[in-house]
């Protein structure tokens, strides 16, 4: 919302601010920062301070005397003009809405006109042209350019323009305006809050009188619809005027000025927040118009020419027949807009329900100046008020107003507790606070009736501030005019339980990586429906019911399908070595609760090696990982068994499941399939050289409830002692599960075991695989006996499972 | 016996042998001089086995000049040998001689990883409130409609859902669920599973159907704090933004809270602080206001402590947030948000040795 500073000036005494006749130099004029300063205390965010100088010294009111063809020219014509300063002024002049006698602008050699340009004297076509008459752009007032701006006949030869037309030096101020003060949707709202708060006279408008009657057969108004129709007829409108003052505030509020009866409407609306809609009498059927609901698929050409079809839901203005010729509080019709030819006007002010009126514009995806201020909210009782201003603006014959309906409420009062005030705002000084509540204080200023009770005040908002409903809402109200920044602060601590264990843990996981190398992805949770395919899952995702791109319509299932694109894309740019990890959500449709999709949040590292092997790249993370969870309860299945359809689907005989102690798959390990690298051509065919990638993905919630490691034991004082097996593995034994097996057999005098060598021959037949134990026993060095022993376990364990200690 | 001719020999054989010792540059070397030193026949082990026949009154001084030519003839040795040794040390040492740039000068992108921009400006944030005495929780991505909206007092039609634009799930009824447009949802889900007192941020990531510009990308993290206990006034919020402000941002850059509108709080406040760049004097960034809008605030709503069933006679709370994604991008200088959805490593690789 824009206003200027002399509107602004008209409702409010601004002279505590400095503000008298000087001229303003700049935005950092401390007047204007005083003013934006003010505003942004009151909530009215200042977004833009422009400052517009009337910009017309050297332009003056001048007389056109004589108009004479020009050889050889047939654009431009000679005039001669008298601007009070002696000999008459040749001026070459290319406009021909004009003729002798008539006052135009003159500017004179010299001057520059507030769009830049600069006037000086010239020849064209062989004759001198000293200066230039000017058009209403060329002077500012508005974005008319079709011909010269002709001033009326009783203006003074000679005399400045600017101060024939009462131009001024101004500021316009851009304003973010909140949802909850419709008020302030107008200038006279915001000088009214901007009078209260610097405890200064607001000025209401001075206002012609009009006749207000009750109609003998009034227009038909659903009231569920609209609560308020007022109306008046204006007859001989062609006659009807608009100061050019205003209609540069118009312009510089950003409206454009279109003709003195539409600029009296919309500076009716920005200056008191009454939207109206001007009718041409004589094209509305029946003389009349009526408010009801429209009727399912009734159309319309709105004002913008364009043909618009209404629902129940909508408002609708319908001529004397019934015919809809406006869309309520929108826009109006086409058929019964005024044109240049009307003089006869029906003007329409009225109150329509905000919900309607907000549904109807959202569904059209419409909207008006006039619909964003009744979905906001407007003073229903301000219908009169319009008409008078509009009246007043036209210069037109004084009409009667005729009120068709009024069927508002008044707002109820509220009960507002001190304690609560105290309470909720917790400053302490209670007599400053309550100050605001004062006869003649600013809540009064802003319209707010406080009648002093028992432990608190009545308050009675006003009708244009439909948002205050409640105590908390007078609370606001008393917050803002005794101002946030004079609120003394008071210290609160919380009672400090700090980061959780699973928190800790979280953030120990990711330094865990980084310290492997890994760097943390952005969770790319919107994918394309093919890198889901791609990472192996073929259903179950969820998608967006209305997605600004194919390639984030769904969300990943897996986080393997965010992460494939972060892969091709590094790939893509001959970066293959992409080590990447992410903590982070995946959804699917099945197995949530309360309403929503699952959500659940999982581990997922990426690992690229030097060597052609992805499973050696995530084997050190996965064995790092498994002593962050409770000695076992991370167990990994044989290869291939990946299930589940919010698993991702890795390299087939490179992979496993990973499996808690009850046997349920909580994640999966191995190594992607180059062609899930590749990505259907994504990646040009030159890059196609890149290694093997080892993949891991694992739910956070099953790692982080592990109780991790137990105790720590001391280690034994004896010597330790290393026990080398090598073993023949027929095809198809798991070395987990002999590892297993060995591990058990060997029982807890075992401190460590790990594969130290394997082979695996090019031809059919077992392979060999070497495992190393070291013993340590707390009682004393582990003797030959005990060796011995546990030989035979191992030797009998690895036969249960079909394989074969070498021994020898 | 005349004894003068043997005890010169010998000495003559002593000094060749001591100035060869001193010329040894080898192992070698050194082996054929205590080879010749040990020589039997040499002048002076002759002269030690005719001792007996020396005239008795001259044998001790005799005795005596051999014992000093043989302990000439040993410390050259040992001398020689301990020569040897050092030059054999400096020799291997030498050949194992490498440049240390050999090893340091690696590709920028090998060695550790790092923590995302993203993540490491949260664990600030967290850090600083669970200073503060507050707890960290946080809540799912996709949240019901009631959730997200209805429960903060956001209605259907309300015109903070347009400033909000969803992206709506083909999940349930028509749009009954979404990706969380704010991490106030949170606060919701916080009310209704806790007592008060109730101290907590709730940091995550959020979604909207914005453009995106450098500043913005669809998804985005917002961090969210909530109090509600007793006696909670707007003095308590203001001072709590005034003390995050200053432990994030250092002491010399100051909040200020100015009216705002929010439906889930009452009275609410939108809060700036001292902008960064220019110090408060006025820059681009800050429109040459000298203050950075950060974020929204406010009493907690009546309404909303309705939704969730808490009683405002007896509790009060307040409630803030705001963007993660800005402090990063302020952090780091980043210019452009819309690069971090990408992945590339070369910008990750950035993100390293940051605190
Ligand atoms: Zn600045």
């Amino acid at each position: 919302m824009k206003v200027t500073l002399q509107w602004l000036r008209e409702f409010v005494d601004l002279s505590t601010l400095g503000f008298d006749g000087d001229p303003i130099g700049s935005s950092r004029d401390e007047r204007v920062v005083a003013l934006v300063g003010a505003l942004n205390e009151l909530g009215m965010v200042v977004e833009g301070v422009e400052i517009v100088p009337a910009g017309l010294d050297g332009v003056v009111v001048a007389e056109v005397l004589e108009i004479s063809e020009i050889e050889g020219a047939d654009k431009i014509r000679l005039t001669r003009v008298d601007d009070g300063e002696g000999p008459l002024r040749p001026v070459v002049c290319g406009a021909w809405n004009f003729q002798v006698g008539d006052k135009v602008p003159l500017a004179k050699p010299g001057t520059t006109l507030p769009n830049g340009l600069n006037i000086g004297s010239r020849r064209l076509k062989g004759v001198a042209s000293e200066g230039m008459l000017c058009s209403p752009a060329e002077v500012g007032i508005s974005l008319e350019s079709g011909g010269l701006l002709i001033l009326d006949a009783s203006a003074p030869v000679g005399e400045s323009l600017a101060s024939h037309l009462g131009l001024e030096d101004d500021v316009v101020i851009d304003l973010a305006i909140e949802a909850n003060r419709p008020d302030a949707n107008s200038v006279m709202g915001v000088a009214r809050d901007l009078a209260a708060w610097l405890r200064v006279s607001f000025f209401e408008p001075e206002l012609v009188p009009v006749t207000v009657a009750e109609p003998a057969n009034p227009f038909k108004v659903d009231s569920a619809l609209c609560d308020r129709l007022v109306t008046a007829e204006f007859s001989g409108v062609e006659a009807a005027s608009f100061p050019a003052k205003l209609a540069r505030r118009l312009e510089l509020c950003g409206m454009r000025s279109i003709s003195p009866l539409v600029d009296a409407s919309n500076y009716v609306m920005l200056e008191i927040g009454q939207p109206s809609h001007p009718y041409d009498l004589d094209r509305l059927s029946g003389g009349a118009i009526a408010v009801r609901a429209a009727a399912p698929g009734e159309q319309i050409t709105t004002l913008d020419g364009i043909e618009r079809t209404l629902g129940p839901e909508d408002i609708c203005i319908a001529d004397g027949r019934g015919a809809p010729i406006g869309i309520a509080g929108i826009m109006g019709g086409r058929e019964t807009e005024i044109t240049g030819g009307t003089t006869r006007m029906l003007l329409e002010v009225a109150h329509f329900d905000r919900a309607r009126i907000a549904r109807t514009s959202k569904r059209l995806g419409l909207r008006s100046e006039a619909s964003a201020r009744f979905e906001r909210g407007v003073d229903p009782s301000i219908a009169e008020r319009a008409i008078f201003r509009f009246t007043q603006l036209t210069g037109l014959d004084v009409p009667t107003a005729l009120v068709h309906a009024s069927t508002y409420t008044l707002p109820e009062p509220i009960w507002v507790e001190t304690r609560k005030v105290m309470a909720t705002i917790g400053h302490d000084d209670l007599e400053a606070l309550l100050a605001v509540f004062d006869r003649s204080g600013p809540l009064e200023a802003i319209g707010l009736d406080c009648q002093p009770g028992e432990g608190g005040f009545v308050v009675t908002p006003p009708l244009y501030r439909p948002d205050i409903t409640g105590p908390h809402d007078v609370i606001e109200e008393v917050a803002r005019h005794f101002g946030y920044a004079r609120v003394a602060s008071k210290m609160l601590r919380g009672p400090g339980v700090g980061l959780t264990p699973v928190q800790r843990f979280e953030r120990q996981l990711r330094e865990l990586l980084v310290g492997m190398g890994f760097y943390e992805s952005w969770p790319a949770t919107l994918v394309a429906p093919g890198e889901q395919l791609d990472a192996g899952t073929s259903s179950g995702w969820v998608a967006l019911s209305d997605p600004i791109s194919a390639l984030e319509s769904t969300l990943r299932v897996t986080v393997l399908a965010g992460l494939l694109r972060a892969l091709r894309y590094n790939v893509a740019r001959r970066m293959p070595m992409v080590n990447l990890f992410e903590i982070g959500p995946v959804f699917s449709q099945d197995g949530g609760s309360g309403g929503l999709p699952r959500e659940t949040r999982r581990l997922a590292v990426l690992a690229a090696t030097d060597g052609d092997n992805g499973l050696e790249a995530i084997g050190s993370t996965l064995a790092s990982l498994r002593d962050f969870c409770r000695p076992g309860a991370l167990r990994v299945a044989e290869q291939g068994t990946i299930g589940g359809s919010w698993w991702p689907s890795l390299h087939p005989t490179r992979s496993c499941a990973l499996l808690d102690g009850n046997g349920s798959v909580v994640g999966v390990a191995g190594e992607l399939l180059r062609s899930q690298v590749a990505g259907g051509g994504q990646i040009p065919a030159e890059q196609v050289n890149f290694p093997r990638y080892g993949y891991l993905e694992i739910d956070l919630d099953f790692l982080s409830a592990g109780s991790g490691p137990g105790q720590i034991l001391p280690p034994s004082v004896y010597t330790s002692s290393d026990l080398d097996f090598s073993f023949a593995v027929p095809h198809g034994v798991s070395i987990m599960d002999l590892h297993a097996a060995v591990s058990s057999a060997l029982g807890p005098l075992c401190q460590d075991l790990f594969v130290f060598d394997r082979y695996t021959p090019e031809t059919d037949g077992d392979s060999y695989l070497g495992l190393r134990a070291r013993l340590e026993s707390p009682e004393g060095v582990i003797g030959e006996a005990i060796t011995r022993k546990l030989i035979e376990s191992v030797d009998a364990a690895a036969a249960g499972l079909g394989a074969r200690l070498r021994r020898g | 016996m005349e004894t003068g001719g043997g005890l010169n020999e010998a000495k003559r054989w002593v000094e060749e042998l001591v100035g060869r010792a001193a010329r040894v540059a080898s192992g070698a070397e050194l082996s054929k001089l205590r080879e010749a030193a040990g020589d039997r026949g040499s002048p002076l082990s002759s002269l030690y086995r005719s001792m007996k026949a020396i005239d008795p009154a001259l044998r001790p001084e005799v005795g005596r000049q051999l014992q000093e030519l043989r302990s000439q003839l040993d410390s050259a040795l040992e001398a020689a040998s301990a020569a040897v040794l050092a030059q054999e040390v400096e020799a291997t040492l030498e050949a194992e001689r490498d440049d240390v740039g050999g090893y340091l000068c690696r590709s920028r992108y090998e060695g550790i990883g790092s923590l995302h921009l993203i993540t490491m400006t949260r664990m600030e944030l967290e850090d600083i409130f669970v200073a503060l005495g507050y707890a960290v929780t946080e809540g799912p991505e996709v949240e019901s409609e009631w959730n997200n909206f209805e429960a903060l007092n956001i209605p259907k039609f309300h015109p903070a859902r347009a400033s909000q634009d969803s992206f709506f799930l083909d999940f349930g009824d028509e749009e009954s669920t979404l990706l969380r447009t704010h991490t106030s949802p949170v606060q919701i889900r916080l009310m209704q599973a806790q007592k008060p007192p109730i101290y907590a941020i709730a940091p995550g990531r959020v979604y909207r159907r914005d453009t995106p510009d450098a500043r913005h990308t669809p998804a985005f993290h917002q961090i969210e704090a909530l109090v509600v206990d007793e006696g909670i006034s707007f003095a308590n919020l203001k001072a709590t933004i005034e003390s995050f402000t200053s432990a994030y941002f250092g002491p010399s850059i100051k909040a200020r809270l100015r009216p705002a509108y929010f439906p889930f709080t009452e009275p609410s406040a939108e809060f700036e602080i001292t902008c960064t760049i220019c110090g408060g004097s006025g820059c681009r960034t800050c429109s040459g206001t000298g203050w950075i809008e950060l974020g929204g605030s406010g009493m907690v709503h009546p309404k909303v402590f309705e939704a969730v069933g808490i009683d405002p006679e007896v509790y009060s709370g307040f409630a803030f947030g705001f963007g993660i994604d800005r402090l990063a991008q302020m952090r780091a200088g980043l210019p452009d948000m819309r690069v971090l959805p990408e992945n590339d490593l070369r910008i990750l690789a950035q993100f390293r040795g940051r605190r």
